[in-house]
């Protein structure tokens, strides 16, 4: 992707240039590259230029969608919850400033939508009934295996599904935050509304639970 | 609880790769086009831009503002002159229009001039001459259309009054077919009392207008008749015949048989 595009108004046909705004004729636009920071891509994308979001939802697609799943453990509900996360997202992209991480900013939302779906449901998000339920003692087969991958390691992976469906639902959002979003305990602390300890502890108490857990196979 | 080698309580690598190696899952690519196609669909439609009557909406409603403010002030202004002049008191000279009117006859007809359309014109010389007091009598005056106001103009020198005088009876003599065209009006104009009860608003509101502009109304001229009999009224006829007022005269023959219907009016009262 090229760099800067110059005036927008004058290369408006560019790949990556934003439909002209009323602040385009002065500020030249500059489209999102790969190697670029998720706070760079959203910006720009609050901008105009619709490439940065294809880098950025590239980037954070899985890792939000198995967030989601893992906390819901229902795939068909942990979709219509991606969507609205993404959806929010790009509804407020004019409102975007940088303030904390984006990974940060996303699961926030992530986070947000799952609490108003348990405060209507009443934290029963699974429906032994539903055919996408996910049982929670059964790892959820990796869906792109690798054949290389050794049985023994896809066995290995699949008991620590089950271990993470066994936590607490507290502890195993901090597991995965850390595992998706590579966020820091203050990170996972500012995502789930909670103090730094309290998300270190969970943290700790996670991963002392799944180290017990996988202790067979080390 | 056992800690794998270069682990921390916060950090597990051997958790992490294994984590990495079970999650596979990702979202179905039908969602990925769908929020993809939303996300170019927010761009394409761009910032909000506000549409044009928005835009204009302010410039338009302060220009809106400043033009009928404008417009009230000088409407104000022109109105005001009118309302505001006839609370002014009268000048002394223009006290006496009825007294002018009693005084006249006696004085000769030929030297008491009559009402004037032309009230700036009149000097204080004139004090006693009905042409200078126009204000009080037209209070009683049938409404006329609205008169341009006149400002009030310096009395000239008593030298000047003569000239002025013959300058204000030929100027009266010009004026003289509209007075006639005028008349019928006022002949059909119900009398005193009746001027009282029913014209009294309309009289009112016209007067602050009439009163700067207009000639003094002929009902002036019999007003000291009002209450006069029949006879005073056909001496007076007789008076203005002989003394040449022949339109003066018809209108006050006029008036005497609208008032005197069955009273007989001498020959040389009704002649031409």
């Amino acid at each position: 992707m090229s760099g800067t595009c110059g005036l927008i108004a004058l290369d408006a046909g560019a790949t990556g240039c934003r439909v002209a705004g009323p602040s385009a004729y002065w500020r030249p636009v500059k489209t999102a590259e790969p190697d670029d920071s998720d706070e760079a891509l959203m910006l720009a994308y609050r901008d105009g230029d619709a490439g940065a979001f294809d880098v950025l939802y590239a980037r954070h697609r899985g890792g939000t969608y198995r967030y989601l799943l893992r906390q819901c453990r229902n795939a068909g509900l942990a979709e219509e919850m991606f969507q609205d996360v993404w959806m929010n997202l790009i509804r407020a992209r004019a409102a975007y400033t940088v303030q904390a991480r984006f990974t940060t900013y996303l699961y926030r939302i992530a986070h947000n939508r799952l609490m108003d779906h348990f405060r209507r449901h009443d934290s029963d998000a699974v429906s032994l009934d539903d055919d996408n339920a996910v049982p929670m003692d059964e790892p959820v087969a990796p869906r792109s295996a690798d054949p290389a991958v050794s049985a023994e390691s896809r066995a290995q992976a699949a008991q620590l599904l089950v271990l993470l469906n066994k936590l607490p639902d507290e502890q195993r959002e901090a597991f995965v935050l850390q595992q998706e979003g590579g966020m820091s305990v203050e990170e996972i602390a500012e995502a789930t509304g909670v103090n730094r300890e309290t998300a270190k502890s969970r943290l700790r108490y996670a991963l002392a639970k799944l180290r017990e857990g996988m202790q067979p196979w080390r | 609880m056992a800690l794998n080698p270069g682990t921390d309580m916060e950090h597990d690598p051997q958790l992490a790769a294994d984590y990495k190696a079970a999650a596979a899952e990702l979202p179905p690519l039908a969602l990925d086009d769908r929020i993809r196609a939303a996300a170019r669909r927010e761009v394409g439609a761009g910032p909000r831009r506000k549409s044009r009557w928005l835009a204009w909406q302010v410039p338009l409603s302060l220009a809106a503002v400043v033009v009928l403010s404008v417009t009230l002030v000088l409407m104000m202004r022109d109105e005001g002159v009118d309302r505001i002049e006839p609370d002014l008191p009268p000048p002394a000279e223009a006290v006496a229009p009825q007294k002018a009117v009693e005084a006249a006859p006696r004085q000769g007809m030929a030297e008491a001039p009559r009402p004037s359309v032309v009230p700036q014109a009149a000097p204080p010389a004139f004090t006693g001459a009905l042409q200078a007091s126009p204000a009080p009598a037209a209070a009683d005056a049938v409404p006329l259309p609205m008169a341009k106001v006149q400002p009030p103009v310096e009395p000239p020198a008593p030298a000047a009054a003569a000239a002025l005088r013959e300058e204000s009876i030929a100027s009266e003599r010009n004026v003289a077919p509209a007075q006639e065209s005028a008349r019928p009006l006022l002949r059909s104009a119900p009398g005193p009392a009746a001027a009282d009860t029913a014209a009294e608003p309309a009289a009112r509101k016209a007067a602050p207008a009439a009163a700067m502009s207009a000639p003094v109304p002929e009902r002036l001229l019999w007003q000291d008749l009002v209450n006069e009999a029949a006879e005073k009224w056909v001496q007076r006829i007789v008076e203005w015949r002989r003394a040449g007022r022949a339109a003066d005269a018809d209108a006050l023959t006029a008036e005497f048989r609208r008032r005197f219907p069955d009273h007989p009016l001498p020959d040389e009262a009704a002649a031409r």
